[in-house]
């Protein structure tokens, strides 16, 4: 695997960096996957996270940044060729046959994703997760999205407030 | 402009108290929004006070048909709704060629709209924003029906520089 032009001349073995989850487990990881964190960038660009230091992310828990990092490391390779001109179509297929499977999962974990995709600044992750978040969302009724989101089913005052933003906004329920 | 879509909001404010989706800051709920076809959006301002006025902030708006006549009447009944809030419709009209058209079409039926459209009103500016201000000042409803009487588009004389979004 070639190493990225920007791995500070380290031939051969790729660079790693270590990131520290809010309950203090070690990920070591190539910093070409951290580095898809626009955050991290900055940081491991600065020679952050090498040797025995490791950057520590406080806001993320070690289960959510090990999903992070799963999709870091599948991605890392086509993003480090500038969005992949010459990915052929078999891994494009695969990065999307890969991507519709990471994110068939709890929604609780995927509010910790997209929330951890947002303190990191991973604008790929966070735009999969966000769709996917829609897909829930997208052709049900009001009350089918109560439940599938997880809000609790209206008092009968919020049933009537419900009605009324129904009536003001009729034309969207037509 | 498209920069500065980024969220503005304080990130990292998932307390314990708040669960599930309500945890996420109004930026992500609003990245979601983005995905949905806008009417659902709308519907989703029944699912908790949090969310009520949330569509009427999203930067991006997803429009579910390409009959222009359709997307027309569409869009008078969203400024109308979102009122004052304004909005970035530049990547929207670039997405889609007959929504343009139909702005454009609204735009030829007022007599003093875009000052870079030629005779027959295209217009040439890549920043519709600078071309349309969508406050609607002079809008009237029907008592019954909320049907758009009236859509005045003025011209506006400078981009904002932010997204201002009022409440």
């Amino acid at each position: 695997m070639a190493a990225p032009e920007s791995g500070d001349g380290n031939n051969g073995a790729a660079r790693m960096v270590t990131l520290i989850s809010s309950d203090n487990t070690r990920f070591e990881v190539e910093a070409a996957a951290a580095s898809l964190s626009q955050t991290l960038q900055l940081t491991i660009l600065d020679g952050g996270g090498g040797g025995g230091d490791g950057i520590p992310l406080p806001n993320v828990d070690s289960a959510t940044l090990s999903k992070v990092l799963e999709y870091c490391i599948k991605h890392a390779p086509a993003a480090a060729n500038g969005g992949a001109p010459n990915a052929t179509a078999v891994d494009r297929a695969e990065l999307e046959r890969f991507d519709n499977e990471f994110v068939n999962i709890d929604q609780s974990v995927l509010y910790s994703l997209i929330m951890a995709a947002h303190n990191l600044e991973i604008e790929g992750l966070q735009s999969l997760v966000a769709k996917k978040v829609a897909d829930m969302i997208k052709g049900k009724s009001p009350m089918e999205i109560r439940r599938t989101l997880g809000f609790p089913d209206p008092t009968p005052e919020e049933q009537a407030e419900m009605n009324a933003h129904m009536l003001e906004y009729g034309w969207a329920y037509e | 402009m498209s920069s500065r879509k980024k969220c503005n909001r304080a990130v990292a404010q998932a307390g314990a108290s708040a669960k599930g989706i309500d945890a996420l800051p109004e930026g992500l709920l609003n990245h979601i929004l983005g995905f949905i076809d806008a009417r659902q959006a709308v519907q989703t301002c029944v699912l908790a006070r949090r969310w009520r006025h949330l569509w009427k902030s999203a930067t991006t708006v997803c429009i579910g048909t390409t009959n222009p006549e359709e997307i027309l009447s569409f869009m008078e009944h969203l400024l109308l709704l979102r009122g004052g809030s304004q909005f970035d419709v530049t990547p929207v009209l670039d997405s889609m060629p007959s929504l343009r058209d139909a702005f454009v079409t609204l735009a030829q039926k007022n007599a003093d709209c875009c000052t870079h459209a030629d005779e027959s009103g295209n217009c040439s500016n890549v920043n519709w924003n600078s071309c349309y201000d969508f406050s609607l000042e002079e809008v009237e409803i029907l008592e019954e029906e909320e049907i758009l009487e009236e859509l005045e588009i003025s011209e506006e004389e400078a981009i904002p520089d932010e997204v201002e979004i009022l409440e």
